[in-house]
């Protein structure tokens, strides 16, 4: 990978970003939303992995937009890595779905996003099939958490209930209260923090970083849906250590996707 | 920021915000800007102070002045409102009063979102204050104070800009969805332009540089609600040529704050 020519305090060897997504998206307009425009902003950014989701799984068609997501791992192996979006609108295919992309190789986990899919809870019976089968195979569950939806308590109990399912909340549960939020992922080790959005904001990742795990705060973009570049800046231009910068930018999650092996 | 490109943030501010949550409410010197302009590499920052913005603009603006009086990278910049409540002077005074004080730009929080300014952008409210800026060539930057996935007063804006064609007018903060919009206002406007950090889209630089030219984009920050590394990474990163880099990086903001002409009437007054 080229890094980016610009003189940053300290660049990690690697970028793995767990939060992005492909496609288009009814509510607004996305330059180059693609596969191409993404590898093209991967490749700028000097991001090396990428995790990603289908804007069409999330919204209209889920095994449409899962297969754009399989194209995708298969024409970049090893840089493009899939979540499997499980959509409770779609509850009597979830299961299929799910047992048929995480057969194909490439794909690491889960996608929900219980704003989009229409506020089903995620501790609702829709969902229990994912997260039966996430406790079996101890797999990473990303879930959206702007604007309201499930609370904390929905998700610790989930934590509880399935320990052995890796619970990545979306946006650090940035529209909570921060003290919950920490007091959250102190509590239950099976939950990490997705920093995507939360970038938005100066020193807020430092403010994290002074009161959470470390070794469970994950860089994700949220690209295309946002600049990626954006939320990579204020993760590579923030007032932490190297060590701190290289466990957030990747080896926290090469842990979790197993890719540290 | 690569180190040989010249830089003007014209999106920064002093002071200490009443923030929230995840934010460290630092009280932001001039130092402190400083420090961070040498950090990511950028020479100059268009500062006007969170007093200005949070409190109220009158006290806040000569707080800027105060404390950017030493401190040539720091150029300062005011919060205005109309003046028709008395809580501003009339156009004419203030420009004066901004051309005594070397106050280089003019920013407007018109919403009505109780972080911000509550008046209308309407000519019967603004128009003799915008008319007094385009003949003293001040630029204007806006602020709509948008939450995440609001989106501007689009039609009172694009009528304010027609009424105002000749006055220089940066979008600040414009966020990540409002392109279907912004584009055709673009097209309309060629004196309108956005500011980089806040136009929070997917390869947006690009984008809009293909579309419309680099003298669209001018660089800024947000800096302390944003982070000053990441716009530099956003506009280093960004793949456009050098020449529409060094447009966006300085030379538009120099241009729309006569900087060459400034700094020969102060080496001739020296």
């Amino acid at each position: 990978m080229i890094r980016p020519a610009v003189n940053l305090p300290h660049h990690p060897a690697r970028i793995v970003d767990i939060h992005t997504h492909l496609g288009p998206f009814r509510n607004f307009h996305i330059p180059r939303n693609d596969e191409s425009g993404v590898v093209a902003a991967m490749d700028a950014l000097g991001i090396d992995v990428i995790v990603t989701s289908a804007h069409a799984a999330i919204s209209a068609d889920l095994r449409y937009g899962n297969n754009l997501v399989a194209d995708a791992v298969r024409r970049n192996p090893g840089r493009i890595l899939g979540y499997c979006v499980a959509n409770p609108n779609y509850a009597r295919e979830m299961e299929a779905e799910l047992t048929r992309c995480l057969a194909l190789t490439g794909f690491v986990g889960v996608k929900v996003h219980p704003e989009l899919h229409g506020d089903h809870a995620l501790d609702a019976a829709e969902y229990r099939p994912m997260w039966e089968l996430a406790q079996e195979r101890s797999l990473p569950v990303l879930a959206h958490t702007f604007f309201g939806g499930d609370g904390l308590e929905v998700f610790a109990r989930l934590a509880d209930a399935y320990p052995r399912a890796q619970i990545l909340l979306g946006h650090a549960g940035q529209d909570f209260p921060a003290a919950r939020v920490v007091e959250l992922v102190r509590s239950h080790t099976n939950v990490w923090l997705d920093l995507s959005g939360l970038l938005s904001t100066e020193g807020a990742i430092e403010a994290l970083v002074a009161e959470a795990p470390l070794d469970r705060i994950l860089f994700g973009s949220d690209l295309p849906f946002m600049s990626g570049a954006l939320q990579l800046g204020t993760l590579l231009y923030a007032q932490l250590t190297p060590e701190e910068l290289d466990m957030i930018a990747y080896r926290n999650a090469e842990t979790l996707l197993g890719l540290d092996a | 920021m690569e180190s040989d490109i010249d830089t003007i943030d014209c999106a920064v501010a002093l002071g200490c915000s009443a923030g929230g949550q995840w934010r460290s409410n630092k009280d932001i010197t001039a130092a402190d800007v400083v420090g961070q302009l040498d950090r990511v590499g950028s020479r100059l920052a268009v500062v006007h102070h969170l007093l200005a913005q949070e409190y109220a603009p009158a006290i806040g603006n000569a707080r800027v002045v105060e404390e950017v009086t030493n401190e040539p990278r720091l150029l300062p910049c005011w919060l205005v409102l109309p003046h028709h409540t008395g809580e501003f002077p009339a156009p004419e005074v203030l420009i004066e009063r901004m051309r005594a004080q070397s106050v280089v730009m003019a920013r407007l929080h018109p919403s009505a979102d109780a972080s911000a300014h509550r008046f209308s952008l309407a000519d019967w409210v603004i128009g003799d204050l915008l008319d007094a800026m385009t003949v003293e060539r001040i630029p204007v930057a806006v602020d709509f104070s948008l939450f995440r996935r609001a989106d501007p007063p689009w039609e009172s804006l694009h009528r304010t800009l027609l009424r105002h064609p000749d006055l220089d007018v940066i979008l600040i903060e414009i966020q990540g969805r409002n392109n279907r919009t912004l584009y055709p206002l673009l097209d309309a406007h060629p004196r309108l332009r956005v500011q980089t950090a806040g136009l929070n889209v997917h390869l947006g630089i690009e984008d809009v540089v293909q579309r419309f030219g680099a003298e669209r984009l001018v660089f800024g920050s947000g800096y302390p609600r944003r982070s000053m590394g990441a716009a530099a990474f956003h506009l280093a990163t960004a793949n456009i040529s050098d020449a529409d880099r060094a447009l966006i990086a300085s030379g538009n903001m120099s241009r729309m704050l006569r900087l060459t002409e400034r700094s020969v009437a102060r080496s001739e007054a020296g």
